[in-house]
């Protein structure tokens, strides 16, 4: 009478071995995660600057800083005109460039950069650029202009100098104009390339 | 001597339940960002990518592969050049625009282009283009890929390369 009324009340128990689809998931989740892990791809972001974009019909005046490529171990440092110019620290902005640039606030800088070698040179580029970057904390965009004979592996080369600090080294400093500090690694992330032929 | 009931072991059941829903949502994202990252980006044979120790996730995009001698659009071959030189027919009369490489990002542009039909011209994003390129392809190629895509809509680009390890070297 017992086990029948146990029987009735009770509900067939089954089983369901889900071992064999957690041994498949855990595997495919490792191959994913490590195949993710050593993705050998990488990116690097830049856009083109039409020709005679540079000469800007606007009045307002606008920071800029190109880099020209003649050689992989010679290159000039531009800086446009600063005249109306927000500068954090400008005095010491400006001493900076006047011992070290050629030009004036009206006319712009530029600065001559050779090396015997092309990381001799970086370590140059980055040491004036983190400069120009203090009294610019604000500012993102350089143009790399370059010559017909570089090559791509070297126009990479000087897109990662002027984009970033490297790891293991120290990073940017910097303060704005209303004094507020911020550490950063990136000089100038935003890239327009532009060939050196077309700019005249 | 009295016989001591067998002690019954109790049966402790494992919830697998949560882990298995973690486990499965685990592997979709997962298979999802495959499908739209590396999966897709197959660099031909004959291009050696620059390094640069710039760590960024590649997306999917139109590609522009050029090897020392060709220059492929999303796989299929658009034109061949020689030393470095295109042939003069290959180019349009402005003497800078690859007319073959013009007209393929333009038909890419275009069908890019069908999400945001209802929007303004002036309002409609520009393409972005990946471009695989051989490292040792010197600049006087590069401008002239630069220059047709700009003038088929594409001003952004994005360059492939291979990721170096982290140094303190420039």
């Amino acid at each position: 009478m017992l086990r029948r009324k146990l029987r009735k009340n009770s509900l067939p128990k089954i089983d369901i071995n889900i071992v064999s689809l957690m041994d498949i998931m855990t595997t495919i989740i490792f191959f994913l995660i490590f195949m993710a892990g050593f993705s050998k791809f990488s990116i690097l972001s830049a856009y083109s600057q039409p020709v005679g974009s540079g000469k800007d019909l606007e009045k307002k005046p606008k920071f800029t800083v190109s880099l020209e490529i003649a050689k992989p171990t010679k290159v000039r440092l531009n800086l446009g005109p600063m005249a109306g110019l927000k500068i954090v620290e400008s005095d010491q902005f400006f001493s900076y460039l006047n011992q070290n640039f050629t030009g004036n606030q009206t006319s712009g800088y530029n600065r001559l950069l050779e090396a015997r070698t092309e990381d001799e040179l970086a370590v140059k580029i980055q040491s004036a650029l983190i400069e120009i970057k203090k009294g610019f904390p604000h500012e993102e965009t350089i143009r790399l202009v370059v010559a017909d004979g570089i090559t791509y592996q070297s126009v990479i080369h000087f897109m990662e100098v002027v984009r970033e600090v490297p790891e293991g080294r120290e990073p940017l400093h910097l303060k704005n104009l209303i004094n507020q500090r911020k550490e950063t690694r990136m000089i100038f992330p935003e890239i327009s390339v532009s060939a050196l032929s077309d700019e005249g | 001597m009295i016989a001591r009931p067998k002690r019954k072991l109790q049966e402790h059941e494992l919830n697998l339940t949560s882990l298995m829903d973690v486990l499965t949502v685990l592997i979709f994202f997962l298979v999802q960002a495959f499908t739209i990252t590396t999966k897709s980006i197959q660099v031909p044979k004959n291009i050696r990518l620059p390094v640069s120790r710039v760590q960024s996730v590649p997306r999917e995009l139109v590609s522009l592969s050029i090897s020392s001698d060709e220059i492929r659009g999303n796989g299929a071959l658009l034109v061949s050049f020689k030393n470095y030189h295109f042939a003069k027919n290959d180019l349009a009369s402005d003497g800078r625009t690859i007319t073959h490489v013009a007209e393929f990002l333009k038909k890419e542009f275009k069908n890019s282009l069908q999400t945001y039909e209802d929007l303004k011209a002036e309002d409609r994003p520009t393409g972005k283009l990946m471009i695989e390129a051989d490292k040792d392809i010197p600049f006087s190629v590069l401008k002239y890929i630069f220059n047709t895509a700009t003038v088929s809509g594409y001003a952004d680009y994005q360059f492939l390369i291979n990721k170096k390890k982290n140094s303190t070297a420039l």
